[in-house]
């Protein structure tokens, strides 16, 4: 029989990753306010896209760590990918190579392939996702310095500048559009489709679900390769952006993509959180970072504050759990 | 004259405006055994925490030897000589028997652990609840019955005037029980008095002086168990009285549905063969270790047998995953709900469709309307007590929590349903719904299989009974065969013919 006080409880507990998702959009809107008063700069339209634009392939990278997490991993190795499927779309986009089929697919197709063997590693041969990650980012962060000879490649062609540079509207940079149409539909994945209901039931009691009939390995290997082919499309969208590869880019993008996770309502414990929830914490991170850079904080600081800002909400969230049991 | 260790006056406690305890009074006598007795809700485990300085109360008295006392954490607690044997034991598997002994009150000389003093010191007291291995050895070598008498000791290294233990039964085997209860009552010789909360009656009058039931965050009785019975105890636990225990359906029992020949499993199970029919409710008892789980487990694909074979409806099939064995529709309600049944963390909607939610996809989505209609017409037929079917199943009871599971598979429509026991931990109340539905499952014309450690139970609700020892069958009993003490020998070995 349930007690008064356990349907109390539950009422007050029901949907807390929905309530901190909320609370975060507060914050950030709170937060546009304050710097909106602080500087005029802030609420310009220009201002706002360019948020946008700086949030794309972070929040890019979000949507895929959220996969990951929410099966109850989580993926150090995302930033490197970045750096290396970045390489090789600048190496078949150099040169006077104009066909955009070949660097799209490939650096796409490469971060596909760092997701699946961290996947792998993980799901079929159940090496922690921490070591599996952590050796996958060196490995993969050397392949980027081997293939691009430790040196930036320059000179992207044109059309490949356009997938990212171009403007809809002559407003709104193409690259915001493919973060929302990722967004949308990693959205629409988690929400409605069966397979990301599956992620949550595997992140919430892997066991559980190997018993209802649930293939727990391979659902948890494709999240893994869903945030490996998030780095390779962030990766050949960064190099598009910036009209260049260098083997470091992508460097520390790992800390980003689990930051925007965690401050949206994601638990490290997985099985939990909501799919705007990474749309609002990628978006926290980069209004933080825009409003720093116009209030003139220098970035070495801005990332002491992020690092921090990590902890403190683990901390919050480990807490409550605490508190509940 | 009974000289009195323990008593709690008027204790109120409420958690956001809901009253859990209400004006609750507890005495505990010098070196009895105390059991309390209440459902699940009933306030029992509250009361403890209160006791054990986890909760602080609202208000009310707390006297220990005559003495009034504030207290405000379990180390306090500890200090006063209260100590909780929980459940769940926790020790630290990696670490040896005498760290566990003396974790948080090492033995130090010049802030260096002592370790040679400390295993010999856990040694003394490990002995004294007749334990005698070695204090090097890790914990994780241990059995459970063997960790929970390092606990026992633990406590008694704290010096312990009041133990609690909170179902110690639950996972000791029957000599196992035999062997706790020995240590117990050597306790009690000592002086040292047991506030006993369990689940199964029958073990209070094994072991209790005196019980004192709780309903609601209410006190109703504390009785003499020399003078009250076991129905006596029933209706005041849920304040009506409750009719037969184990309300045993009338089923026509019909052709043979699964049969399994010569199954094996390496180190786990031998030759094992055994059929099940059309509308019946075959037992399985025998003792942990005995391989019940492990048999429903290799039948339901979480195992690879080394051979054998299954037939479902007369066709050879090799099930290799659960996926296949729900395609066979059969069903397995685990052992332990927590961790194989629920996804705590998600609402009892996507834990009741969990199986069948292909059922709900139209277009690519989960209809959540016919996914939410579906979940709600189980929480009704089932009668799960939950204010909507969004909250999560790990605010739910352990009876809730257990409808939960089984509502998962039902959905599913399955001929075969395993039930590995299904009402483990949970109030009679809960019990007597899930006996009822097993009756109105067969009458269906499906076919359970329903593996207890509850001796009552498989006795009550068996239609056939099998018993399983050290991974072998030693026979199949019919109903009007059932003799519990034959059954006892089989478990221990004994093959009946």
């Amino acid at each position: 029989m349930m007690s008064m006080n356990e349907m109390g409880q539950n009422q007050a507990r029901k949907g807390r990753s929905n309530l901190q998702a909320l609370v975060m959009l507060f914050v950030l809107i709170g937060m546009f306010i304050v710097l909106s008063l602080l500087s005029p700069m802030f609420s310009r339209v220009g201002n706002v896209i360019n948020i946008f634009k700086q949030t794309a392939i972070n929040g890019i990278l979000a949507t895929g760590m959220a996969c990951a997490i929410l099966v109850g991993g989580f993926d150090m190795s995302v930033g490197s990918t970045v750096g290396l499927s970045g390489i090789i779309a600048a190496l078949m986009a150099t040169g006077g190579q104009e066909g955009l089929f070949l660097p799209v697919v490939c650096s796409v197709l490469a971060g596909l392939l760092v997701g699946v063997i961290n996947g792998v590693a993980v799901a079929y041969m159940k090496v922690p996702a921490f070591v599996v990650t952590l050796g996958t980012q060196s490995i993969v962060r050397g392949l980027a310095y081997i293939l691009s000879g430790g040196r930036p490649i320059f000179g992207v062609s044109e059309s490949y500048e356009k997938i990212a540079g171009g403007l809809l509207f002559g407003k709104i940079p193409y690259l915001v559009i493919y973060y929302i149409v990722i967004a949308l539909l990693m959205g629409f994945i988690l929400q409605c489709t069966v397979y990301g209901r599956r992620m949550y039931a595997v992140g919430g009691n892997a066991e559980a679900a190997r018993v209802s009939g649930i293939n727990v390995e391979f659902i948890q290997m494709s999240a893994f390769a869903i945030c490996g082919l998030m780095g390779g499309i962030a990766g050949m969208l960064s190099t598009s952006r910036t009209v260049s590869a260098a083997p470091l880019t992508g460097e520390g993008y790992e800390l980003d993509a689990i930051a925007s996770c965690v401050i949206g309502g994601f638990s490290m414990d997985g099985g939990a959180g909501k799919w705007y929830g990474m749309i609002i914490g990628a978006l926290i991170l980069s209004v933080m970072s825009n409003g720093l850079d116009i209030l003139g904080v220098a970035s070495y600081y801005q990332r002491i504050l992020k690092g921090a800002i990590i902890i403190i909400i683990v901390l919050i969230d480990v807490r409550s759990k605490r508190k509940r049991t | 004259m009974y000289k009195t260790v323990l008593e709690m006056r008027n204790i109120w406690k409420s958690f956001s405006g809901n009253v859990v305890l209400r004006d609750v009074n507890f005495t505990v006598r010098l070196g009895e055994v105390h059991g309390i007795l209440g459902e699940n809700g009933a306030g029992k485990s509250t009361l403890m925490k209160i006791l054990m300085g986890i909760y602080s109360k609202d208000s009310g008295t707390l006297l220990l030897d005559g003495e009034e006392v504030d207290i405000q954490s379990p180390k306090q607690a500890l200090e006063l000589g209260i100590s909780m044997i929980h459940q769940e034991l926790n020790p630290v598997l990696d670490l040896s028997i005498a760290e566990n002994v003396f974790l948080g009150k090492e033995i130090t000389k010049y802030g260096l652990v002592q370790y040679k003093e400390m295993q010999r010191q856990a040694l003394e007291i490990i002995e004294r609840v007749g334990l005698s291995v070695p204090t090097k050895q890790t914990m994780r070598g241990l059995s459970i019955a063997q960790m929970q008498q390092v606990e026992i000791a633990k406590a008694l290294s704290w010096n312990a005037k009041v133990m609690i233990m909170d179902e110690p039964t639950a996972s000791l085997t029957e000599r196992e029980i035999d062997a706790l209860f020995h240590i117990i009552r050597q306790m009690t010789e000592k002086g040292i008095s047991v506030i006993y909360i369990t689940h199964k009656i029958e073990e209070l009058f094994r072991i209790c002086n005196r019980v004192t039931v709780l309903r609601n965050g209410e006190y109703i009785a504390t009785e003499e168990i020399s003078e009250t019975n076991r129905d006596h105890l029933i209706s005041l636990m849920v304040g009506r009285e409750i009719g037969e225990i184990y309300p045993k359906e009338d089923v026509d029992i019909g052709e043979v549905v699964l049969e399994v020949e010569n199954l094996s499993v390496d180190n786990v199970l031998s030759d094992v063969s055994f059929y099940a029919r059309k509308g019946e409710i075959l037992g399985v008892a025998g003792l942990v270790g005995a391989g019940r789980s492990e048999l429903m487990e290799t039948i339901f694909g979480l195992r690879t047998p080394s051979s054998g074979q299954i037939r479902i409806h007369g066709e050879p099939i090799s099930i290799t995953s659960p996926r296949t064995a729900l395609k066979n529709k059969m069903a397995f309600v685990t052992e332990d709900r927590k961790v194989t049944g629920l996804n705590l963390i998600a609402p009892l909607r996507e834990n009741i469709t969990l199986v069948t939610v292909r059922q709900f996809v139209e277009n690519l989505r989960i209809n959540k309307k016919k996914e939410t209609d579906a979940s709600n017409l189980y929480i009704d037929r089932l009668g799960i007590k939950t204010d909507s079917c969004e909250s999560q199943v790990k605010d739910l009871s352990g009876g809730n929590q257990q409808k939960v599971v089984i509502a998962k598979w039902l959905l599913a429509d399955p001929d075969i349903i395993i039930m590995d026991e299904p009402t483990r931990g949970i109030d009679v109340g809960a019990k007597r719904d899930i006996y009822l539905l097993m009756g109105e499952l067969v009458k269906q014309g499906k076919t359970i299989i329903l593996i207890s450690s509850e001796m009552p139970e498989v006795l009550g609700m068996s239609d056939r009974l099998m018993v399983l020892s050290g991974g072998k069958v030693m026979g199949v009993l019919d109903r009007n065969k059932f003799e519990q003490q034959k059954i006892m020998d089989m478990q221990f070995g004994a093959v009946y013919h």
